[in-house]
């Protein structure tokens, strides 16, 4: 990825965050008006959705902005984001990750049998999930490279 | 795989963060590199040896299984 290339990316990143910060309340207006009346709870939910997307939207776009207006953060991130080592941890940690994650799960199928039929049966559609997305994964990469 | 970049950067007189930002990497993978908790892709390599000027064989040395 070239240094253009890289500020396009940011510069796509501005926009979408932007647009995260102004679409969230009307989305929740939206749902609000086609759920009709409902529970406190949801309400809360909503709200904190709401609120979520402002201010993750608005911290994205502050940062995105400022990357923008300054060369050398530009730069700077341009390298952190580009440098193989940083690439290669993160590798390493999505795989150890996901590994983690399918041992933790299948334990909690076995574990929660004993106490919930529902919550084993949802960690085992879980599972099921993430073993056809690592599958996926591995399948299309194994015909990328 | 253990590599020459420590001792000619010194002889070089140059710094990590000057050899880092010519490799466009960041000053931890040059830290990384030179103590050997990391090996360099065959890019960054490439790369490497160039700045130094002499190739890869000499920058880096192959040992054991490393070698046909």
């Amino acid at each position: 990825m070239t240094m253009e290339e890289y500020r396009k990316k940011v510069t796509f990143r501005q926009r979408m965050a932007i647009s995260m910060c102004l679409a969230a309340p009307s989305s929740t207006w939206l749902i609000r008006s086609l759920a009709g009346d409902v529970s406190e709870y949801a309400r809360g939910l909503l709200a904190g959705v709401l609120v979520a997307g402002i201010l993750i939207g608005a911290f994205f776009a502050a940062r995105m902005t400022m990357l923008l207006k300054n060369e050398d953060k530009l730069r700077e991130q341009y390298i952190k984001a580009t440098d193989e080592r940083n690439q290669a941890i993160g590798r390493e940690t999505s795989r150890a990750a996901c590994l983690i994650l399918l041992v933790v799960l299948y334990l909690g199928i076995i574990v929660s049998a004993f106490f919930s039929m529902i919550v084993s049966l949802t960690l085992f559609c879980v599972l099921q999930v993430l073993a056809a997305a690592v599958f996926g994964a591995f399948f299309y990469y194994k015909g990328k490279m | 795989m253990q590599n020459r970049i420590q001792e000619l950067r010194k002889a070089r007189k140059v710094t990590q963060q000057e050899l880092a930002d010519a490799l466009r990497v960041t000053r931890q993978t040059i830290i990384s590199l030179e103590s050997g908790k990391y090996n360099a892709s065959l890019t960054l390599a490439h790369k490497a040896a160039q700045f130094f000027g002499i190739t890869i064989e000499e920058l880096f040395v192959f040992e054991g299984d490393e070698n046909l």
